[in-house]
């Protein structure tokens, strides 16, 4: 599904290249369930906004599918942007002046989701993370893990092939994390495909490869 | 999405309600202001266009050579009328159109002064005047008719039907019967020749001889013309000179006299159009104002921008999340856009009713009958407006946020630092700039006002009434002017003994709108010695307390003095007279005369012009007799100027009444005081200095609270270092001023730029001022002081705040 080939990220400093990534050569098959670890400054995230096109600033090749993402036109990647991929972040990222409701139905919006459409698909969704009760409230009024799961009911709502998560439970007690790997454990038995990065060993377990990432460079890389 | 875009808009608006507040109440101010001026300027661009066929009308200008010099006017002769209809058949109709202030009787046998229109018949056919009542061929036609409005009719007929009624109006010595032919609809307000009666033109036998309507060099009101079409124009010039030479015949002179056809269209804003014949509108005016209302709006818009953009570190993270989950970049435009136009219009809403409020002020100020209506045009000025506010405003954010790359903002903590800080400060600079530039000039023009009010004029203006005495009307103007003082003398005299007044004179000419006489005679080497003229009373000099340098002043007796002159200093000096009391009038033509008295060259006119050579004449006969030229500035009857003796006016008005009462039972009376027709030269100069005023107070409100909106913010996102610092052991002070010095070069550099340009802006206006009065350079420190200590006190009270607060709060999360 995904190719990456001879990656390079860096940073040009006076007197010389600092790298944050360096020859990442990385295959991802569809239906996997990837978990990137490292210590802080590994490279984890870096390498997790390049997949999800959120960084183009980069050398070496990217093909997605059979595509090469370099070669395709703005219109084209933003289209597959939009129907590809979902993203999860550690602070959740909810548009704090929008409800429950509101904040999934925002990428159907993008997505020119048809209203009675929409409303089905966010009924679904708050059906399965229990927060039919909840879907008229504000984030602040939200716990965290809460919040989080909205931010998954939101990434998933365009049901989205890939699904990116950078520290989804970094910001969240051991309970509440358990949770969340649940959800994602779920949606990956349904077929998506999920990347993680994370500090915690404990999520990788819910996954089916881990990598571990030293300096810009893949140390291992193990089936689990 | 819209609706989407609409409820994340107010939210977001309503959330942040201090900044949305300063917003509101900054476009709010700014939309009144512009909604009020642009529908000023758009009811005064209307005048006229109510007319049909308006590109085929015309005015008739007058070009003749006075000393060698061609003078412009829109006066013109009466014999023209008759002349072009017979000589150009472009010419489809033609009207002369002169005004008469005669006495009417009221229904209750009272009279009061009314203004008349003398025209011909085809004034009705040609301009859009419609009549309610009697047929249009029947107008104007009887000289003795007369067709008035409907306001003309209620008030001297009530509710009565007028057609066939008859008005009395005093045609020169005596009350004549007029009979009502038509009734006319109220002409509209963008009407530039407002009228109540219009009375056929025949009349003007009654204020006129033959000899002087028949003269081409006679002036009396103008001709309005309507051609078959408007590109015969130019074959009417062409013949011009050709229909002059058959007209003058040997009084012919080339290029000495001639008449061109300016549009009609063009009349409402013609300079010099006088005498209040046809209402007018400097367009100079319009446009300072335009220039007002935009400066106003504009700091409004900059207050908008630079707050959304302090607010860019909150606004961030939804870009940034938006962007993933998938927005386009014209989507998010659209939504920041939004914000900006619900704003103006939930601004406009307030704007208008902020108009409302403004326009009897405004009315008041322009001496003008604004009526606020909406109708097409109107919506189309709010539309449109609101369009260019919101893209004003909005656009900069808009696009700003929306090109924000969310790899950026999205990472970890919002620590990101924006370049963009150069740019906040530089419109901030610029809203200072724009309200110092305005107090700058406020300054100025307050201080020549000062300067003006406090000058000594060469008389003293206090504690004058000016009482204005019957006319003698007659065809000789000399008769007219002996007869008319002989009984304004004889109740002068019923004045003198009385103990409440000081000193009674009367006087021809008072000291509004250069109201002395213009009169010239030839001088031996042909060029022409042009002067003013003034005809009064004896006590003259005593009641306006003039200083006489030589001689003696007039002698108040019945019947003496009648060939003694007096003159001014600038007099005796353009002819170089030693000694002026032993000279004559360089021409053999004037009358036995004397020259008894100089006076001290006093201001005559206003303060705009230099003082000119001075003539005081007790008697017409003596300056008449030798002058070639004369231009009467003012109206002919003479004026009583009574001095109080004491400090109570109102005494003094009632002995005045009482005595009117007495000798002009019936005749209307008019009191005006001295000081406030002096004043009243200075109008519309003293209108344009209140409305800078306020504008610069408008301008100051509103960019001070956009002021106060940006400290905050910029506190807001410092909280954390000013916690660092305090634990560092900074001191309250110290932490303010990091802030201080930050907004203290901003407004240095605003006033440092605003100074030179409002004094050399000001120097165009001060220039048509014979006397100035230059602000000292202390009032300009003190205004830049004013403004740093300004700036320095609303930032300094917000960061003392922030300062003082614990760091421990501040430090302990995040």
């Amino acid at each position: 599904m995904i190719q990456l080939k001879e990656i390079d990220k860096y940073i040009e400093s006076r007197f010389q290249r600092i790298f944050i990534l360096k020859g990442i050569n990385l295959t991802i098959q569809q239906g996997e369930f990837l978990t990137l670890m490292g210590p802080s400054g590994a490279g984890k995230s870096t390498l997790l906004n390049i997949i999800g096109m959120l960084d183009e600033d980069y050398d070496g090749e990217y093909f997605f599918g059979e595509k090469n993402i370099r070669k395709m036109k703005d219109k084209e990647r933003s289209n597959l942007h939009k129907s590809e991929f979902g993203y999860i972040f550690q602070a959740y990222h909810l548009i704090d002046e929008l409800t429950v409701y509101e904040n999934i139905e925002t990428p159907l919006l993008y997505r020119n989701v048809a209203s009675s459409e929409r409303k089905s698909i966010i009924a679904d969704l708050l059906d399965r993370f229990n927060m039919v009760a909840k879907k008229d409230l504000f984030p602040a009024q939200l716990s965290g893990g809460q919040q989080q799961l909205v931010g998954i009911a939101r990434a998933v709502a365009g049901r989205p092939s890939l699904l990116l998560a950078d520290e989804p439970t970094g910001n969240l007690h051991s309970t509440q994390a358990k949770e969340i790997m649940e959800v994602f454990q779920e949606l990956h038995k349904e077929g998506t495909t999920i990347i993680q990065a994370t500090h915690a060993r404990e999520n990788a377990d819910y996954g089916t490869r881990l990598i571990n990432l030293l300096d810009g460079k893949i140390e291992s890389d193990e089936q689990l | 999405m819209l609706k989407n875009y609409f409820k994340i808009a107010v939210r977001n608006l309503l959330k942040h309600k201090l900044h949305t507040g300063i917003n509101l109440i900054g476009l709010s101010l700014g939309l009144g202001v512009s909604i009020l001026i642009f529908f000023f300027v758009q009811f005064e661009l209307s005048f006229e266009t109510f007319h049909q066929d308006l590109d085929r009308m015309y005015r008739v200008k007058t070009h003749e050579r006075i000393d060698g010099e061609m003078k412009e006017s829109y006066s013109s002769p009466v014999v023209l009328e008759s002349a072009f209809r017979e000589e150009f058949p472009q010419i489809e109709a033609i009207t002369g159109v002169t005004n008469a202030d005669v006495q009417a009787i009221l229904p209750d046998q009272s009279t009061q002064n009314q203004r008349i229109r003398l025209v011909h018949p085809d004034f009705l056919k040609m301009l859009n005047f419609p009549l309610i009542k009697g047929d249009i061929s029947s107008q104007l036609v009887d000289k003795y008719s007369v067709v008035i409005t409907e306001k003309a009719a209620k008030l001297y007929f009530g509710s009565a039907d007028p057609i066939g009624q008859s008005l009395q109006l005093k045609m020169g010595e005596d009350f004549v019967d007029y009979r009502v032919s038509g009734l006319l609809k109220n002409p509209p307000a963008n009407n530039s020749i407002p009228f109540e009666i219009l009375m056929p033109i025949e009349n003007m036998d009654f204020f006129a001889d033959k000899e002087s309507l028949s003269s081409w060099y006679n002036v009396w009101g103008f001709n309005l013309v309507k051609l078959n079409n408007p590109e015969q124009v130019a074959s009417i010039h062409q013949s011009m000179e050709a229909f002059m030479k058959k007209s003058l015949g040997e009084d012919y002179e080339e290029g000495g006299l001639y008449f061109t056809l300016t549009p009609l269209a063009d009349m409402h804003f013609a300079e010099g159009a006088g005498n209040g014949a046809v209402e007018t509108t400097q367009k100079s005016l319009l446009w300072i104002l335009s220039g007002i209302a935009f400066l106003v709006l504009l700091i409004a818009c900059i207050n908008f921008t630079t707050m959304a953009i302090g607010r860019a570190t909150s606004r961030a993270k939804e870009v940034g999340v938006r962007k993933t989950m998938g927005a386009s970049f014209s989507q998010l435009i659209i939504q920041f856009m939004m914000e900006a136009f619900l704003t103006t219009l939930a601004a406009s809403v307030i704007g208008v009713v902020l108009a409302e409020l403004f326009l009897p002020t405004f009315n008041d100020l322009f001496q003008k009958e604004l009526d606020i209506v909406y109708g097409p045009t109107q919506f189309g000025i709010l539309a449109g407006l609101i369009v260019f506010i919101s893209g004003l405003a909005g656009a900069y954010p808009a696009f700003f946020l929306s090109g924000l790359r969310p790899i950026k903002v999205l990472k970890g903590n919002l620590s990101f630092h924006f370049g963009k800080q150069g740019l906040r400060k530089g419109l901030v600079a610029f809203q200072f700039f724009i309200s110092f530039l305005l107090i700058a000039t406020t300054l100025i023009m307050v201080n020549q006002m000062n300067a003006i009010q406090e000058y000594d004029l060469g008389f003293d203006q206090e504690q004058i009434l000016i009482v204005d005495m019957p006319d003698y009307p007659s065809q000789n103007f000399v008769t007219s002017l002996k007869e008319s003082f002989r009984t304004a003398e004889s109740f002068r005299q019923t004045l003198v003994s009385r103990t409440e007044i000081a000193s009674t004179a009367l006087t021809v000419a008072t000291y509004g709108d250069d109201a002395f006489w213009q009169v010239g005679f030839p001088l031996e080497d042909g060029t022409m010695f042009s002067f003013k003229v003034n005809f009064v009373s004896g006590d003259y000099m005593e009641t306006l307390g003039m200083e006489l340098l030589e001689g003696r002043t007039i002698n108040p007796a019945v019947g003496a003095d009648s060939s003694a002159l007096i003159i001014n200093e600038a007099f005796a000096r353009a002819f170089n007279w030693e000694d002026p009391m032993g000279e004559m009038l360089p021409r053999t033509d004037f009358e036995p005369h004397q020259i008894i008295g100089v006076v001290k060259d006093f201001h005559h006119a206003s303060l705009y012009q230099p003082i000119e050579p001075v003539m005081i004449a007790k008697s017409p006969m003596a300056v008449f007799s030798g002058i070639t030229n004369l231009m009467i500035n003012s109206s002919t009857n003479p004026k009583l100027l009574v001095r109080a003796a004491g400090s109570d006016i109102n005494q003094v008005r009632s002995v005045i009444e009482a005595e009117w009462e007495k000798q002009f039972a019936g005749l209307p009376l008019e009191i005006s005081f001295l000081d406030e027709t002096v004043e009243a030269q200075y109008q519309s100069d003293r209108r344009l200095g209140k409305m800078v005023f306020i504008a610069a107070s408008l301008a100051i409100l509103i960019a001070a609270m956009g002021l106060f909106a940006m400290v905050a913010l910029s506190i807001a996102g410092r909280t954390k270092e000013i916690g660092i610092r305090k634990v560092l052991g900074a001191s309250s002070w110290s932490i303010s001023w990091l802030f201080g010095k930050e907004f203290i070069v901003t407004t240095l550099v605003g006033v440092i730029v605003a100074l030179p340009l409002s004094i050399y802006l000001m120097q165009g206006w001060l220039d048509q001022f014979a006397v100035k009065g230059w602000p000292s350079w202390i009032s300009f420190a003190l205004l830049v002081i004013g403004g740093i200590t300004f700036t320095l006190a609303l930032v300094y009270a917000q960061s003392l705040k922030a300062s003082l607060s614990n760091p421990v709060n501040t430090l302990k999360d995040e």
